[in-house]
């Protein structure tokens, strides 16, 4: 069957030249990047992004947009969307569901449930508490799953279910509380869609410590993931403590998700669908799929980032302001839904 | 004199209420190859496993190289034992030398790369299981023997002084059955390795092995060379068939020829 053996042949060659193939989607990621700084309300030309970004023309105007306004979004698109890739790829990995998904799984639901009760209970948090804030409730949460999974012992399908469960009571209570709490109205509803707009320095400054620990920490599961997608049985018998291995990589995949929520809320799909493509592109060895899935992340939200401006431009028209914009997460929610209608399409179902 | 390496002492096993395994103990010695035989549902999977750590007893020890198995580390366990589960699933998209490549995992650890050594030991795993030619093709794309192959060559790969492998010739035809039985053979006579492996050909397994047990609603009825075993009385009461014992004069070693299943009214030939 000529699918089958391209499908192999495809497969070799990202296999056997992989550092190649991932220097070459990080050019196209820098390309993104680029594009991303350049788009906005004024167009700004590639040639002066890029003497900005290597400390030029200080005092221009070019640079106030440049590095004040679009340098930390454009930074914070790029982070949150290799967090939650590579969570994503975590998540599906450890409940061996290649539709599990950080946001479908509770956790980001748990994260911002949390900034919503604190917004409720004593006001907007400030920004360099937000991510403390939205960890604490995605691990309350991710322990919640685990725990109700628990029947001694847990089971990756027992997770997937307890997991979509937890996320639509917690997406539920929010959204209560959103209906008591009417004034942050627009500052709860942009948590709740996934949103990067007006995100500046603060915020950047408020995530990076927590990126810069739980990057790495992600990538370093590939070996324990790799064992542990054999199975139970056979992962115990090459000596993996299954259920503290699980709790690490569950642990691992919140740290991700829980923490990018604080900066850009409930940002839908990116979480499921670039661990699933990647996987179809350099296969289910997690030491290649979780470094793909983090750069493919990064390229999906900037990417979406991108088109939720340029039609925010063309339709609500230079001026946007505030309310007005198009949220990211919306443009990441009508990527997703036509991602499924591929899925459904290709194979026929 | 032979020194025990695998042991159980007044073992119990069990799932829920059911007790599988309700009293057993037996001792591998190091160097053999042991067939562990006996019908369906008889607690032959159960008592690797229990021995591979993969279940708790309910009471009793495992004993490997003569300290409790529980008192291990699991990874030190896994650098000495070495299972191949009867049924399996393979992951999709993982190919063929990238299941065999966690083989290593016991040896590497969670964050290590591969050493020479890991890939030294990948490579003899693949072509000792004839698997060199497919191993970029992912395993969810083989044949049930092939595939049998690639879950063999990952326990091969683990490279423990014991293994234990549950039916490693099911799914196999003819041909590769006898490879893998040789294969096996020769890890045992020429790099001594310990070997206890579940087969249902008892023809084979006498061919091979040099002892056999017996396993029948999870006790040990019978345990010795072959040529105690395969006898018209233990075919009859353990194994329900009317058979025919002979000797084969090419191989040295009894063979069977069944002709017809005993009713359960009936008790064998006496
Ligand atoms: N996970 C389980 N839960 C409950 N009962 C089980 C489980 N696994 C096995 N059993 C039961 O334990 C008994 C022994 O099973 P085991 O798998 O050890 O048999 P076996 O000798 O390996 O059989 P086979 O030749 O069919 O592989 C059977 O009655 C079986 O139904
Ligand atoms: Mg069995």
């Amino acid at each position: 069957m000529t699918t089958v053996s391209a499908q192999i042949r495809q497969t070799k060659w990202v296999v056997r030249r992989f550092p190649l193939f991932i220097l070459l989607n990080l050019i196209a990621l820098g390309l993104l990047f680029l594009v991303h700084i350049a788009v906005g309300s004024q167009y700004v030309p590639l040639a002066d992004v890029l003497a900005v970004l290597f400390g030029q023309q200080e005092d221009s105007l070019a640079y106030t947009i440049v590095h004040d306004l679009r340098l930390p979004r454009a930074l914070i698109a790029l982070a949150v969307g290799a967090m939650l890739g590579l969570s994503g790829a975590i998540l599906q990995g450890v409940t061996q569901n290649p539709l599990a998904s950080p946001a479908l799984m509770g956790i980001m639901p748990g994260g911002i449930l949390a900034l919503v009760i604190w917004l409720y209970l004593y006001g907007l948090p400030p920004t360099y508490l937000m991510p403390p804030i939205a960890l604490g409730g995605g691990l309350l949460s991710g322990l919640g799953v685990y725990a109700l999974s628990w029947k001694g012992g847990t089971t990756p399908i027992r997770l997937t279910l307890t997991g979509v469960l937890m996320a639509a009571l917690l997406n539920a209570f929010s959204s209560f509380l959103l209906l008591i709490d009417q004034q942050d109205t627009a500052t709860i509803m942009r948590w709740l869609i996934g949103s990067l707009h007006g995100r500046g320095w603060s915020h950047w400054e408020a995530i990076l410590p927590y990126i810069v620990i739980a990057l790495p920490l992600g990538l370093a599961t590939a070996g324990v993931a790799n064992v542990m997608m054999l199975g139970d049985g056979v992962a115990r018998g090459l000596g993996m403590p299954v259920e503290l291995a699980r709790v690490a990589l569950i642990f691992a995949a919140v740290a991700l998700a829980a923490t990018s929520v604080s900066v850009a809320g409930n940002i839908a799909f990116i979480g499921l669908m670039a661990p699933h493509i990647a996987r179809q592109i350099v296969g289910s060895d997690h030491r290649r799929l979780l470094l793909f899935t983090t750069v493919f992340g990064s390229m999906l939200l900037l990417l979406s980032d991108i088109i939720a401006r340029a039609l925010t431009i063309e339709f609500a028209g230079e001026s946007a302001i505030g309310i007005n914009n198009l949220p990211v997460g919306a443009v990441t929610s009508m990527l997703g839904a036509l991602f499924f209608l591929f899925l459904l399409a290709r194979r026929g179902i | 004199m032979d020194d025990t390496q695998l042991q159980t002492e007044d073992l119990a096993v069990g799932y829920g209420k059911h007790l599988v395994l309700p009293q057993l103990d037996l001792a591998i010695n190091a160097g053999e190859l042991v067939a562990l035989v006996g019908p369906n549902g008889s607690g032959k999977s159960t008592l690797l496993k229990a021995m591979a750590r993969l279940l708790r007893p309910r009471r009793g020890i495992v004993y490997l190289d003569g300290k409790s198995i529980s008192q291990y580390a699991t990874l030190e366990v896994a650098r000495r034992l070495a299972i191949l589960p009867q049924s399996h699933t393979s992951p999709a998209g993982l190919t063929v030398r990238e299941l065999v490549e966690q083989g290593r995992y016991p040896h590497s650890g969670p964050l290590r790369m591969l050493t020479r050594q890991d890939h030294a030991a990948i490579e003899r795993a693949l072509s000792l299981t004839h698997m060199v030619a497919l191993a970029d093709r992912p395993v969810d794309t083989l044949s049930g023997g092939e595939r049998q192959r690639a879950w063999i060559a990952l326990t091969l790969a683990q490279d423990t002084p014991v293994l234990l492998l549950d039916e490693p010739t099911t799914y196999l035809d003819i041909g590769y059955q006898m490879e893998i039985m040789e294969l096996i053979a020769s890890l045992n006579s020429q790099h001594n390795i310990t070997i206890v492996v579940v087969l249902h050909d008892l023809n084979q397994a006498a061919r091979f092995a040099r002892r056999m047990v017996v396993l029948n609603q999870g006790r040990i009825v019978a345990d010795g060379a072959p040529v105690d075993i395969l006898t018209p009385e233990i075919m009859a009461r353990h194994f329900r068939i009317n058979a025919a014992i002979y000797h084969d004069d090419v191989t040295n070693t009894p063979v069977f020829i069944p002709y017809q299943s005993v009713k359960s009214s009936d008790n064998g030939p006496s």
